[in-house]
């Protein structure tokens, strides 16, 4: 058969709709930081909220870096619904905690689609998939230190100033 | 040339215009590759066990627009799922897919 599709298409079908999916966890994840930098500035965590809207920019930004994949490839990306993004948080804790969980989720999600991409031979979408694994590290570390920094800091008089104070160096970094 | 074929349809690839033609039973609809790409995202997001309760199928049919509203289609629960078989087949047909399984976003 001439093969017009796979002329059109240089990844494989699934790999295009796994990482559809993957653009709404990332719309999601940038979402869920936006909220959680809401909570923040409402709560006196003013670097916190600085350190959020970073977060949810970069989850943008890994958000666009597939969707420009999916075009460059011939795909078709679909710009993602968001709903149930959660703005109650009992602590700064529980903020960083709940950040924690979207990050693993994100990883997770992403090393299916390795998987998926390399049992189905998709090479460029295994490849490309690269960058994101050892971004999950470096995001993971990131909020891991900051809930160390808590637990080792503490909640009660002064710390949650400190806490707030602490968090720039990971803006920075 | 005949990509793949189902109960109720089939998709033909033209190569000298480049062009697939899906052919239902009462119509048939050229498509360039993304229009494919787009009928397929409209039929897999279809919730077929919500088509026997919705009010937006009371009588057992779809009403679909395909490629960007210049298509209108009316399809039973029975010609969806049958448009699904067909989609599946034809895209492991064209090398694209190893799988005659659909993937959920």
């Amino acid at each position: 058969m001439n093969d017009i599709a796979r002329q059109q298409l240089s990844i494989q079908i699934e790999s295009m709709d796994l990482l559809n999916g993957q653009i709404k966890t990332e719309a999601h994840a940038s979402a869920a930081y936006l909220a959680m930098a809401s909570w923040c500035e409402q709560n006196g965590f003013f670097t916190g909220a600085k350190f959020f809207f970073k977060q949810s920019d970069e989850e943008r930004g890994h958000m666009m870096k597939i969707f420009n994949f999916l075009i460059d490839t011939g795909g078709s990306p679909i710009s993602p619904e968001i709903s149930g993004i959660n703005h109650e948080f009992s602590s700064i804790k529980d903020v960083f905690e709940s950040a924690l969980q979207h990050e693993v989720k994100v990883t997770e999600s992403i090393k299916n689609i390795v998987k998926k991409a390399r049992a189905s031979v998709d090479i460029t979408t295994e490849r490309f998939l690269d960058w994101f694994v050892l971004e999950q590290v470096e995001e993971e570390n990131t909020i891991r230190d900051i809930l160390d920094m808590i637990e080792l800091t503490g909640m009660e008089g002064v710390g949650k100033q400190i806490i707030d104070n602490n968090i720039e160096k990971w803006i920075e970094e | 040339m005949l990509v793949a074929n189902s109960r109720f349809c089939s998709l033909h690839q033209d190569t000298k215009s480049r062009a697939f033609h899906l052919n239902l039973e009462h119509k048939s609809i050229p498509l360039r590759f993304c229009e494919l790409l787009a009928v397929r995202e409209k039929i897999f997001s279809l919730e077929i066990a919500s088509l026997f309760y919705e009010e937006s199928c009371p009588h057992n049919f779809k009403i679909l627009t395909l490629c960007n509203q210049q298509h209108l289609v009316l399809l039973t629960i029975e010609e969806i799922v049958d448009l699904r078989e067909l989609l599946l087949r034809a895209f492991v047909s064209m090398g694209l897919s190893s799988t005659q399984e659909s993937v959920c976003i």
